[in-house]
């Protein structure tokens, strides 16, 4: 393989990359505190779609920037809605906590059928400016001007993220309550608010990663969210799904292992590349239960 | 008579019951059979299926305590392996053109023929099983969900067999009302022996206190895989049972809203006990049905010019959060349903060894 084809496999890995780890941060978030593996978490994404489908059909050539930004809002709005409405009822009704998990079930159903009777079950278009889908060429590269976009605005989130992690009250609470949910409370920090802003932010980086996962895919459907829920998720428990580090390595690795699948398997396999991705993760979690990075304490989870 | 009743009950504390589950469970296929309305007869087809899965998905995760999203593969491997075994071989050359040595030729009847599925898919588990039961947590309902993608992958890509993304048609109605009937009483029955038994013991040992019931000698990955293998086992004789109810099969027919339903109704009606995955199968059933009876009606009236196709989902939803809102620890509450007070005492007076 000539040393450009592998740049340009290597560039498309970490835009895939910082995609899906964008996604685990955001699921991780809120299992950090909740122990909750929110299975509503594509339907943000899903969310994020068709807000933007929505806004663009409602005027059309609306400034682009604009139609982003609203996709993150309207999932962010999703996320606390539902934290409101559903998780935190099903929170107060003190039941084992395999009940949220059931919660989360329910909450994506909801939200699958709503937008399947109100908007339409077939696949809506979402516009990008022409940008996006051009190639750049740089010396003997040929780059998707995407992917570049994809690792900038993954980069910027990871990094604002992270300051807002360890550098504002509120994302010290978070942090605090992922490590010791009842002695964070003890010590005054309001538990229904934690939760709210951690849904906040989860949502957040779904609108986000709703923005970029559109442009590879250019549709929205009702059951879009499915893919990368699932994304997420292993993501998440392969990295380690106790520790933020672990959701990007995590969405790293599967970034690298979907990319290097492609080119590695033979075409006769190709169909089976999913397979052969989760094979790897199941693989991974039988040496490594706790996920590549473990957390500073491994606490089991039922 | 009694006596002898009573001498059960003595012999197998189990049996009163799975007899409060059981009898009334006949007593409504008996009356629907009599009635002989087409709809509510598979109805009740439909909910005898859900019973044999949810209690089979109950016998390994409500008493190992690992949430599996894994078992509706093995529904799956199990529909499709009874069709390759019942299908006659003249059909079989239109539905699966390619398919060819001997399992082109076979055709098995109808019982033996499920029984080997499952068999065939209890297999396939315990291979599976083997290395996957080592995990706890989260990691493990993980690997059961990555079970579910991998399965629905091959099911897919397998089209020799299966006939990939088309649907698997020509396939004989076996599955009747009383057919279904005794395999949910089977079923049934199995969950509670299963529950009582050493293994099973020592199962919900671990489940309560995985480091004690290792010191105590519980061999966990042995006492979890058989779970698994059982339960494999039960899950693919739903979904044989489920294939010759339909008629006809798809991978996708048997993916992720299977397994969000099955889970959700051993959620619902209480994960620790076999009477609350009954439970959980009959609420959720019958809500769904009379939220789509509902719906039938008022779109035959078209309120305010809008049908209200597909609100059905959205108030099964709401009704699942308010049921554990309301019943947080699951509709049978982890306990298992008993004979009447009054019932259970006059039983238990004639018996000489009971012990109350």
């Amino acid at each position: 393989m000539e040393w450009a084809d592998f740049a340009e496999l290597l560039i498309a890995a970490v835009s895939l990359g910082s995609i899906y780890a964008l996604m685990a941060l955001g699921l991780v978030l809120v299992f950090g505190i909740l122990r909750l593996i929110n299975f509503a978490y594509g339907e943000f994404i899903m969310i994020g779609g068709y807000a933007m489908w929505w806004l663009q059909r409602l005027e059309f050539g609306i400034p682009w920037g604009f139609v982003a930004l609203f996709a993150v809002v309207v999932a962010i709005v999703t996320a606390l809605a539902l934290e409101r409405v559903a998780f935190r009822q099903v929170r107060a009704s003190h039941g084992p906590p395999i009940n949220l998990l059931l919660t989360s079930f329910a909450c994506s159903a909801v939200l699958q059928s709503l937008v399947m009777v109100l908007i339409s079950p077939r696949s809506k278009g979402i516009l990008y400016p022409p940008l996006v889908s051009a190639d750049l060429t740089l010396g003997p590269l040929r780059i998707a001007a995407f992917d570049i976009m994809a690792i900038i605005v993954g980069g910027i989130s990871l990094v604002g993220l992270t300051i807002l992690l360890r550098k504002t009250f509120l994302g010290i609470c978070l942090r605090a309550a992922a490590d010791d949910f009842t002695m964070t409370r003890l010590l005054g920090v309001q538990a229904d608010r934690v939760i709210a802003a951690a849904f906040a932010i989860s949502g957040a980086l779904a609108g986000i990663s709703s923005v970029l996962y559109f442009a590879r895919i250019g549709l929205v459907r009702p059951d879009t969210g499915l893919g990368p829920v699932i994304i997420a998720f292993f993501a998440t428990v392969v990295g380690g799904i106790e520790s933020l580090a672990g959701a990007v390595v995590g969405g790293f690795l599967l970034g690298f292992l979907t990319i290097g699948l492609q080119v590695v398997l033979p075409t006769s396999l190709l169909a089976y590349r999913d397979a052969f991705t989760f094979l790897i993760v199941i693989i991974v979690l039988l040496f490594r239960p706790q996920g590549l990075v473990p957390g500073r304490h491994i606490r089991e989870v039922r | 008579m009694n006596s002898r009743v009573a001498q059960l009950l003595g012999r197998l504390p189990w049996a009163g019951n799975a007899l409060m589950l059981i009898v009334p469970l006949l007593a409504v296929a008996v009356a629907i059979d009599l009635y002989d309305d087409l709809m509510l007869e598979r109805i009740l087809i439909g909910m005898f299926i859900n019973l044999v899965l949810v209690v089979g998905l109950q016998l390994f995760s409500g008493n190992s305590g690992l949430l599996s999203f894994g078992h509706i593969s093995f529904m799956a491997i199990g529909a499709y392996a009874s069709v390759l075994l019942i299908m006659s071989p003249a059909k079989k050359v239109y539905t699966l053109p390619d398919l060819t040595g001997p399992l082109s030729q076979i055709e098995m009847p109808f019982i033996p023929g499920i029984l080997l599925a499952a068999a065939f898919t209890a297999v396939i588990a315990a291979f599976i099983g083997w290395p996957l039961m080592r995990l706890s947590g989260s990691a493990a309902t993980m690997a059961t969900f990555a079970l579910l993608i991998i399965t629905h992958v091959i099911l897919i890509n397998a089209a020799t067999y299966t006939r990939g993304t088309r649907t698997m048609y020509g396939l004989e109605n076996y599955t009747t009302l009383w057919m279904s009937a005794f395999w949910a009483v089977l079923i049934i029955i199995t969950g509670f022996v299963f529950k009582e038994s050493r293994v099973g013991l020592m199962l919900r040992a671990s489940r309560e206190q995985q480091e004690a019931a290792s010191v105590m000698g519980v061999n966990i990955v042995i006492v979890r895989w058989v779970a698994w293998v059982v339960s494999a086992f039960i899950c693919a004789l739903g979904g044989a049972l489920w294939a010759h109810f339909m008629m006809v099969i798809s991978p996708y027919t048997m993916y992720m809203h299977t397994t969000f339903l099955t889970v959700a109704m051993f959620i619902v009606g209480g994960t620790g006990s076999v009477s609350g995955a009954v439970a959980g199968t009959i609420a959720i059933t019958g809500l769904f049905e009379a939220l789509r009876a509902m719906e039938i009606r008022i779109s035959a009236f078209r309120i305010a010019g809008q049908t209200a196709a597909g609100f059905t989902e959205v108030w099964l939803g709401v009704a699942m959060i308010l049921l554990v809102v309301l019943r947080p620890m699951g509709l049978a509450m982890g306990q298992e349903i008993r004979l009447p007070a009054r019932l259970r005492g006059r039983l238990e007076a004639r018996t000489p060894e009971s012990e109350g």
